[in-house]
C-alpha cells in the first residue's frame, strides 16, 4: 500500500507530489485539473510490466482507434502522455509505500523513434492495438522504455510499435493486480473474464456479489456467464423466462458488478476507479461507499477514485461517520498558475467541511 | 440543500455565528457605500461562520484545504470574550497553533507569515460577547431605559433565586432591547438587515479598526 506518489512530466503534471495517501483516496477538482490523469499515472506505474498500458490509458478516453503515421513530422500517439506533448523528456511515477520502500518507473519514448530519427521508409499504416503480443523486432518504431527500480533492481520493459502492431518484450505478471474502472462503460467480456476467474476459486464470493447488487436491483437472484452473439455475457436471473445480459440491467447494476469483481481479483492490490459515481442514484450512494469500504477490507485493496459529486462525497463522509476505522483521505486537486497541487481532507477535515457546508470538490 | 461555501477571496473574516455573519454583511455594504477609499479593499473579503469556538480549530483546518483555500493570504477572527477575554485570546492561538496558522502576540495584531493572522476579541477585556458593541450603540435610544428598567425589576428575582439568572446578560438584554422594534424575533444580524444600528457610532470603531487593518 503506497503513502506517497510523486509524477513527473506526465499528461498535465510537470512535478506532481501526492502525500497523505490512505488505503480508500477519494480525488476532487474541477474539470480538466488532472484527475483521470492522476489514476491513468498510477495505473502505469502499478502495471509498468505490460508496458501496452501505456496504449490502454488512452483507450480509456475513447482512443481506441489510433492512426500513427510511419514518416517524420507525424504525429506520435504517444505523444500525449507526455508533459506540453514533449516526448523528449522522461515520465517519472515514484512512490513510497507503508513500510517506506520505494519504488521508481521511468517512462521513456525511445529516441529511435521514427520522429525523432526523420525515417521517411514507412508509408501511413493504421495500427491494431490489439493484435497480440509478440517478441520484439529488430526494425520497428516507435519504442515506450519502461524501466523499473524496484528492491535496487533496474528491469527494462519495452513496446514497439510496427506497420504491423505492436510488439512487447519480456511481459511479466505484477508482484499485484491492478485494475482500471474507467468513466465510460466497462467491456462485457472484461467482466465475464472476472467473473469467471472468481468463480473457479470461490463460489461463495459470487454469492455476496449477488446479494450486493441487490442495492440497486433486489430482484437478482443469481449470475452465470452465458455467450451472447460473439462473446460471453455476464447474465443476471431476476425471476424471468431467461436471464437477462447485465448490461441492460442497468448502468447501475453492471458498474456496481464491475466494481465487485475487480476487488475481488485485486487482493492485497490497487483498483482504481473514475467517476465513482457514474450510474449510480444518489440515494443508494451510501450503501454502495459502505461496500466499498468493506470491500477494500476484505481483499485488503488500495482505492484510488475520482468523483465530481458532492453527493458521492457526502455519502463516504456519512458512512465515516457511522464508522471511523476505515483509512480514508479526500485529496483536492487544484490548478494553480499552471501548476497542479492537492490539498488533502482527512476524515476530521471532511467531517468539519461537510457540517459546514463549505466546498470539497 | 444551500449551495456548499468556497472560498472566493482572499481575505476571510471568521465570526461565531450566522447572526454575525448576516450583520457584516451589511456592516461591510454600509462602509463600502461611503465610498472611502480605505474600505475599496473589502471586496477581497469573505465572511465565514465557524458555529462557536468548539469549532474553531477544526474550521482553521478545514479552509486550508477546502475549495479555493489556496487564494487565502489573510485571516481575522471575532470571537466573544466570554468569562474573560484573555482566556478566550489563549483559547484562540491554542486553535490557530494546533491547525498549523501562526499565532499573533496580541488582539489586532497582525502576524507577518502566509496567511496573515489577527485576532479580536468582544469585548477587548474582562467578560462579555459581541452584543456588548451593539448595547453600546444604543444606550442613548429611547428605548434603552424601558429595557434596563425590566432588568431593574428581574434582579431581586435573580438574587433571591426565585429565577436562574440567564447565561449571558448582554444577549438577553439586547433581545429584550430589540424587542421595542417593529420586526419581532430578530437578532444583531436581522437588525442590521431592518437599519436598527447606527453604524456610524463609536461603539463600532474598533470592530471597524480591525477590519481595516484586516483589508489593508
Amino acid at each position: 500500500m503506497i503513502r506517497e506518489f510523486t509524477v513527473k512530466n506526465f499528461r498535465g503534471f510537470q512535478d506532481f507530489n501526492l502525500d497523505n495517501l490512505a488505503q480508500i483516496n477519494l480525488i476532487s477538482g474541477k474539470n480538466n485539473v488532472g484527475k483521470s490523469a492522476l489514476l491513468e499515472a498510477l495505473f502505469l506505474h502499478f502495471g509498468n510490466t505490460n508496458p501496452q498500458l501505456a496504449i490502454m490509458v488512452n483507450g480509456f478516453r475513447g482512443m481506441n482507434d489510433m492512426t500513427f503515421e510511419f514518416k517524420s513530422f507525424s504525429p506520435n500517439p504517444f505523444d500525449s502522455l507526455f508533459f506540453n506533448l514533449d516526448h523528449t523528456k522522461i515520465i517519472e511515477l515514484n512512490s513510497i509505500d507503508h513500510s517506506k520502500k520505494s519504488k521508481s518507473v521511468r517512462i521513456r519514448l525511445n529516441p529511435t523513434s521514427p520522429r525523432l530519427k526523420h525515417d521517411r521508409n514507412f508509408s501511413k499504416s493504421n495500427v491494431n492495438f490489439n493484435l497480440p503480443r509478440d517478441e520484439i523486432g529488430s526494425d520497428v518504431f516507435p519504442v515506450i522504455d519502461f524501466e523499473e527500480i524496484w528492491h535496487n533492481k533496474t528491469t527494462h520493459y519495452q513496446l514497439k510499435v510496427t506497420p504491423n502492431g505492436i510488439k512487447i518484450n519480456k511481459p511479466m505478471n505484477p508482484e499485484f493486480e491492478t485494475h482500471f474502472v474507467p468513466s465510460r462503460t466497462v467491456s462485457p467480456k472484461d467482466d465475464a473474464i472476472l467473473f469467471g476467474k472468481i468463480d473457479k476459486s470461490n463460489f461463495s464470493q459470487i454469492e455476496e456479489i449477488v446479494k450486493i447488487l441487490q442495492i440497486v436491483d433486489n430482484r437478482i437472484k443469481r449470475l452465470s456467464v452465458i455467450p451472447n452473439a460473439n462473446e460471453v455475457m455476464i447474465h443476471g436471473d431476476i425471476g424471468l423466462s431467461n436471464s437477462l445480459p447485465l448490461p441492460l440491467m442497468g448502468e447501475g447494476m453492471g458498474k456496481l458488478n464491475s466494481l465487485l469483481l475487480r476487488f475481488a481479483n485485486a487482493k492485497n492490490g490497487v483498483v482504481l476507479i473514475d467517476e465513482i459515481e457514474n450510474g449510480f442514484h444518489y440515494s443508494i450512494l451510501k450503501d454502495i461507499w459502505k461496500v466499498i469500504f468493506e470491500a477494500s477490507k476484505k481483499f485488503n485493496v488500495q482505492i484510488f477514485a475520482t468523483t465530481h459529486s458532492y453527493e458521492c462525497i457526502k455519502a463516504a463522509n456519512d458512512v465515516l461517520l457511522e464508522n471511523s476505522q476505515y483509512d480514508f483521505t479526500l485529496h483536492r486537486l487544484v490548478r494553480m498558475d499552471d501548476k497542479i497541487l492537492h490539498k488533502s481532507l482527512d476524515k476530521q477535515k471532511l467531517a468539519t467541511a461537510m457540517e459546514s457546508n463549505l466546498e470539497v470538490r | 440543500m444551500a449551495t456548499p461555501t468556497e472560498i472566493k477571496k482572499p481575505i476571510i473574516l471568521l465570526v461565531e455565528g450566522q447572526d454575525e455573519e448576516i450583520f457584516f454583511r451589511y456592516y461591510r455594504k454600509f462602509l463600502k457605500e461611503t465610498g472611502r477609499e480605505e474600505w475599496a479593499n473589502l471586496d477581497n473579503l469573505q465572511v465565514i461562520c465557524y458555529d462557536g469556538i468548539s469549532k474553531l480549530c477544526d474550521t482553521l483546518k478545514a479552509i486550508q484545504d477546502i475549495t479555493g483555500s489556496e487564494l487565502i493570504r489573510k485571516i481575522g477572527i471575532i470571537r466573544d470574550a466570554e468569562d474573560n477575554a484573555d482566556s478566550a485570546f489563549v483559547e484562540t492561538k491554542t486553535a490557530l497553533r494546533e491547525s498549523g496558522l501562526d499565532v499573533p502576540r496580541n488582539q489586532l495584531i497582525s502576524t507577518t507569515g502566509n496567511p496573515i493572522i489577527s485576532v479580536m476579541i468582544t469585548p477587548e477585556t474582562g467578560a462579555g460577547s459581541i452584543e456588548i458593541v451593539f448595547l453600546e450603540s444604543v444606550n442613548q435610544d429611547p428605548a434603552f431605559p424601558c429595557m434596563t428598567q425590566y432588568f431593574d425589576c428581574l434582579t431581586p428575582l435573580y438574587k433571591r433565586e426565585v429565577l436562574a439568572e440567564p447565561k449571558n446578560t448582554h444577549k438577553t438584554k439586547l433581545h429584550a432591547f430589540l424587542s421595542s422594534r417593529k420586526e419581532a424575533n430578530i437578532s444583531i444580524g436581522g437588525a442590521a438587515q431592518n437599519g436598527y444600528w447606527d453604524f456610524n457610532n463609536i461603539a463600532f470603531d474598533r470592530i471597524k479598526t480591525f477590519l481595516g487593518q484586516l483589508i489593508n
